[in-house]
């Protein structure tokens, strides 16, 4: 067997074994195996602690595979932080991480507060705002260094207390005043830019402080991380690092029969399918309510079951207790197709990456066939017990995000929306005629202040249109937009039937007479409608505002934006000598703006937004 | 529980990053160089996983040699045989 096959076995049990032994094969697998020839994305990590937390290392790494990312993991010495933070030859400046994680541990961190409790009275308080200013301090001096994304984390309550049941009782208990703390450390976190918090009290308290934490670890090695916590918090800080580098899932695809609800409708009928308020019923009533949840936030859904289309449609229209309905689903493919052939379908229809789907089955062989011929879909097991389904699909955390914008929760009504646009498709006789019957009118301009969270998320998800894929983060967009020598453009767009919101982002800087398109991408949502090409008339009429005589546009291929990948040459764009194609370097392109500025369709009216 | 000498090794291949065939029955701290303290605790950690122990805080400093770990994990009631 060779590195890269004993890779990718470990890699294959992480999905069914969620052991901490699995995930140290995988470690020992990485360090074998070169991870680039897995596709795996390298990915330099800092990790600064209090305590000792090297058994963490190998599941984080396992973790961190899993998500598609082969991680360097830089630790800093014992017990170091400030030191780490503060100097800039401490070695983390030397490791230029791009994820920094910070783990405290309030014993190590605040011994008064956590072990001396009593003792401090009215000091609590001045103890607590030591270590926010602490924190505060530190995270403003890595910043001022690096711009590497910073994951912080809560403290855990303590479960036993000096004072027992009257602790509850005071305004400032133990557990109270720690509460506080991760009050101001959540506030810190929000006034540094991209810092983040792993809510570290939030896993010790689903895992229960008595599992979680290893007294005995902790007074042999200094080493308090039980064998769950470190388990989970490796998942943890894998669902930041998929959510910062744009791995995120947009689609959620169910199976029917005993996942949805109990029993198989083919045979029990309608009448004889389990989905009841009373158990076990109940159970699958629970979960559909829990992915009705992952709707509102935008996440789209969609049922593949293998079944006569007729039987589910009747479930989803006339069952008295189901949840989820017709109306509620982006697309689903109710066949006796392979559901593998099924799933590349529906990304199809509903424009997405097969990439950004996760797939629910309760069916072993399903899950497998899935896993074995689309390794890029997410597969998820729910378990035997229906009534753990909902609690396992959020703990998966295959949504996370680290934003909620009002287009997401717009999202999906615009896919129901785009089953409308569908039906005006087919009876349209010309593309044209179809196109100008939208009544598109897009908005260009510069962001507005409540557009950046929007436009960070935007250069994270977007992988298909996307030009150069350089992910940004809040704080960067801010930063780009203040810049006089850079210029954001967003573009809006609603037609006839919804509101689509913003779906276009280009950031242009400028080198003397040349204008550069470091970033343009735009939203799946909109493609195929020459949205693409009004913007970029947009882009070069302002370049050429600012008085710039050549638009410079840059392709850097991945294995997801192909479709770009003549995007300049078919607009008149000429290969600059020596940026043509090499496998997958980056290729530049050039518009001569004098000569001639590209024209946006006829059939969608711009506006255009003034700078303020 | 059911558990075999070859388990152990593997666990111990798995956790020290080595090949099975290396761990012969005199296998200890000063024989496998990545045994370190650090490894010493993925150790302890993955050795009750496995075997489904929970291990003393005097055992879990204890076992420094294959022997110690096969004489607590008997005392554990997991018998790897011979």
């Amino acid at each position: 067997m060779t590195a890269l096959q004993t890779l990718q076995n470990a890699l294959g049990r992480l999905a069914d074994d969620d052991g901490y032994t699995a995930r140290l094969a995988v470690a020992n697998a990485l360090d074998a195996a070169t991870p680039a020839d897995l596709g795996l994305e390298p990915l330099r990590v800092a990790l600064l602690r209090d305590i000792t937390i090297e058994p963490l290392v190998p599941a984080l790494r396992a973790e961190l595979a899993a998500a598609g990312f082969a991680a360097h993991v830089w630790t800093g010495g014992f017990d170091t932080i400030g030191q780490d933070a503060l100097s800039a030859s401490s070695g983390l400046d030397a490791a230029a991480p791009d994820l920094i994680i910070i783990l405290r541990w309030l014993e190590q961190t605040a011994p008064d507060l956590a072990t001396r409790f009593v003792t401090l009275g009215p000091l609590a308080v001045t103890a607590v705002q030591d270590v926010s200013q602490r924190i505060e301090m530190e995270l403003t001096a890595i910043r001022a260094r690096t711009r590497a994304r910073i994951v912080v984390n809560t403290f855990p309550l303590p479960d036993v207390t000096t004072l027992g049941i009257l602790d509850a009782q005071l305004e400032a208990g133990q557990r109270r005043t720690i509460e506080d703390l991760n009050r101001e450390i959540l506030r810190v976190a929000r006034s540094v830019p991209d810092v983040f918090v792993a809510d570290l009290a939030r896993l010790v308290g689903r895992i229960g402080s008595h599992a979680a934490i290893d007294e005995r670890g902790w007074h042999t090695s200094r080493a308090p991380l039980g064998t769950p916590l470190i388990l989970a918090l490796a998942r943890e800080y894998a669902k930041f690092v998929r959510a910062l580098h744009g791995r995120v899932h947009k689609c959620l695809v169910l199976d029917g029969d005993d996942t949805l609800w109990g029993g198989v409708v083919g045979e029990d009928g309608l009448a004889g399918i389990r989905l009841d308020p009373s158990y076990p019923g109940s159970a699958y009533l629970a979960f559909q309510r829990e992915v009705l949840n992952l709707r509102e936030r935008g996440i789209l859904l969609a049922i593949v079951s293998k079944n006569n289309e007729a039987d589910v449609l009747e479930v989803l229209r006339d069952h008295p207790h189901m949840q989820i309905r017709e109306s509620h689903l982006a697309g689903w493919r109710i066949n006796w197709q392979d559901k593998a052939t099924n799933l590349v379908e529906l990304a199809d229809e509903l424009n997405i990456g097969v990439d950004s789907l996760v797939f629910v089955d309760d069916s072993e062989f399903e899950r497998e066939l899935v896993r074995e011929r689309l390794p890029e879909v997410a597969v998820l097991h729910l378990g035997t017990e229906p009534s753990r389904y909902a609690g396992k699909l959020l703990e998966a955390g295959l949504f996370d995000s680290l934003a909620l914008t009002a287009d997401d929760r717009a999202r999906v009504e615009m896919v129901a929306a785009d089953r409308q646009r569908k039906a005006a498709e087919r009876t349209a006789t010309t593309l044209e005629g179809f196109l100008a019957g939208l009544e598109m009118e897009a908005t260009v301009g510069p962001p507005g202040p409540t557009d950046l969270a929007r436009i960070a998320q935007l250069t994270q998800k977007t992988n298909q249109f996307n030009l150069t894929t350089v992910r940004q983060t809040e704080g960067d967009i801010a930063r780009l937009a203040a810049d006089p020598d850079t210029e954001v453009h967003t573009l809006r767009l609603h037609d006839r039937f919804s509101e689509l919101g913003l779906v276009g982002v280009a950031i242009v800087g400028s080198e003397g007479d040349t204008a550069l398109v470091n970033t343009l991408l735009m939203s799946c949502r909109v493609l195929g409608r020459g949205v693409e090409d009004a913007f970029l008339a947009h882009i070069a009429g302002a370049a050429a505002d600012r008085g710039a005589r050549r638009l410079r546009g840059i392709y850097i291929p991945t294995p997801r934006n192909s479709q770009v990948a003549t995007f300049y040459a078919e607009r008149g764009f000429q290969a600059v000598a020596g940026g043509e194609a090499t496998d997958g370097a980056a290729q530049t392109w050039e518009l001569d703006l004098v000569a001639g500025q590209p024209a946006a369709p006829a059939w969608i009216k711009i506006r255009r937004m003034a700078s303020e | 529980m059911r558990a075999t000498q070859a388990d152990l090794r593997q666990l111990m291949a798995d956790v020290f990053g080595i090949d099975p065939n290396e761990i012969d029955d005199e296998a200890s701290i000063d024989t496998i160089e990545a045994w370190d303290s650090h490894k010493h605790l993925s150790l302890v950690l993955a050795l009750e996983e496995r075997f489904g122990v929970s291990l003393t805080e005097q055992e879990t400093v204890e076992i420094l040699n294959v022997e110690l770990i096969r004489a607590v994990l008997r005392e554990h009631g997991v018998d790897l045989g011979v």
